[in-house]
């Protein structure tokens, strides 16, 4: 037993359209957000840099196998988007966590990590537990913007 | 954000594709018209109406970008745009849900209380016993 509409439309009406609305800005998040693959190459890259020269093994192997996962990804992100240029991939509408996240992670991945603790005088382990805490660290703020964002961007389908 | 928010029904974002256009444009910053138009499968004649209309009532503001000697239309969904298709969006959900069946909201467990009420009734009744 359905109790009666208490609105201009039919439930049925208001529901269908609901769904296809909900999957039209589904599929614009799905476009505009980073892919996890691509986050997590770049947190690799970012610890890479944190280890010392000397224990970053023959070849910087870390760092090659870092830049190769980043340029599959962004080849993946292309087909995706139908080898359109990547900059026609939408933008998305960052809000004030989105922003503060990937300003922590930048300034770790690409400040504090590589300037401030990579040092020669890091033992092996000290220098390879360095990079892995900013792996960790780029990562979490990065994902953690990723999840924001969609968290933020399917607000209005929540009641 | 959605603040549990001022339901409000607009009657300009309702039609289909419109609500579609703005659902699309709502979670960045700007769509190009083709993307739009290849995404809902019409035509450019089609968008374009449905565009004018919207920005006609401020939902969307439709720009030219050069890039590479070509003009390029994108869409940007405004403030007051935004604000209209929350409130849409919060209005389709409470018609929705208040057709909801009847039982929907009756908590878990509740039925079997109310059999052990009616058995216990029926136990105690002397008329029955």
């Amino acid at each position: 037993m359905e109790k009666q509409p208490s609105g201009p439309v039919p439930p049925g009406v208001a529901r269908e359209q609901l769904r296809a609305a909900r999957r039209a800005h589904d599929a614009s998040v799905r476009r505009a957000i980073a892919p996890t693959g691509l986050i997590l190459a770049l947190s690799v890259f970012c610890g890479a840099q944190t280890i010392a020269p000397a224990y970053k093994g023959p070849g910087n192997v870390v760092t090659i196998i870092a830049v190769v996962w980043f340029l599959a990804e962004l080849v993946r992100m292309s087909a995706r988007n139908q080898w359109r240029p990547l900059r026609s991939l939408p933008k998305p509408k960052w809000g004030v966590a989105e922003v503060t996240l990937i300003s922590i992670a930048v300034l770790v991945g690409g400040v504090i990590g590589p300037h401030l603790l990579a040092g020669h005088a890091n033992s092996a382990l000290a220098s390879w537990g360095l990079g892995g805490a900013v792996t960790v660290t780029v990562a979490t703020c990065l994902l953690a913007a990723r999840a924001s964002y969609r968290h933020r961007a399917s607000g209005a389908w929540r009641r | 954000m959605a603040t549990v928010s001022q339901a409000a029904f607009d009657e300009l974002i309702h039609a289909p594709l419109r609500l579609r256009i703005c659902a699309m444009l709502s979670p960045v910053q700007r769509l190009p018209f083709s993307d739009i138009r290849d995404s809902l499968g019409i035509s450019d004649s089609v968008l374009s109406k449905h565009l004018s209309a919207l920005a006609d009532a401020g939902y969307v503001e439709v720009s030219r970008v050069r890039t590479n000697s070509r003009s390029r239309r994108q869409v940007t969904l405004t403030k007051p745009g935004r604000t209209a298709l929350r409130g849409h969006l919060a209005a389709l959900q409470e018609i929705a849900a208040a057709a909801a069946p009847a039982g929907a909201e009756e908590p878990p467990g509740a039925r079997a209380a109310r059999r052990r009420r009616a058995r216990r009734e029926i136990a105690l009744d002397p008329r029955i016993a």
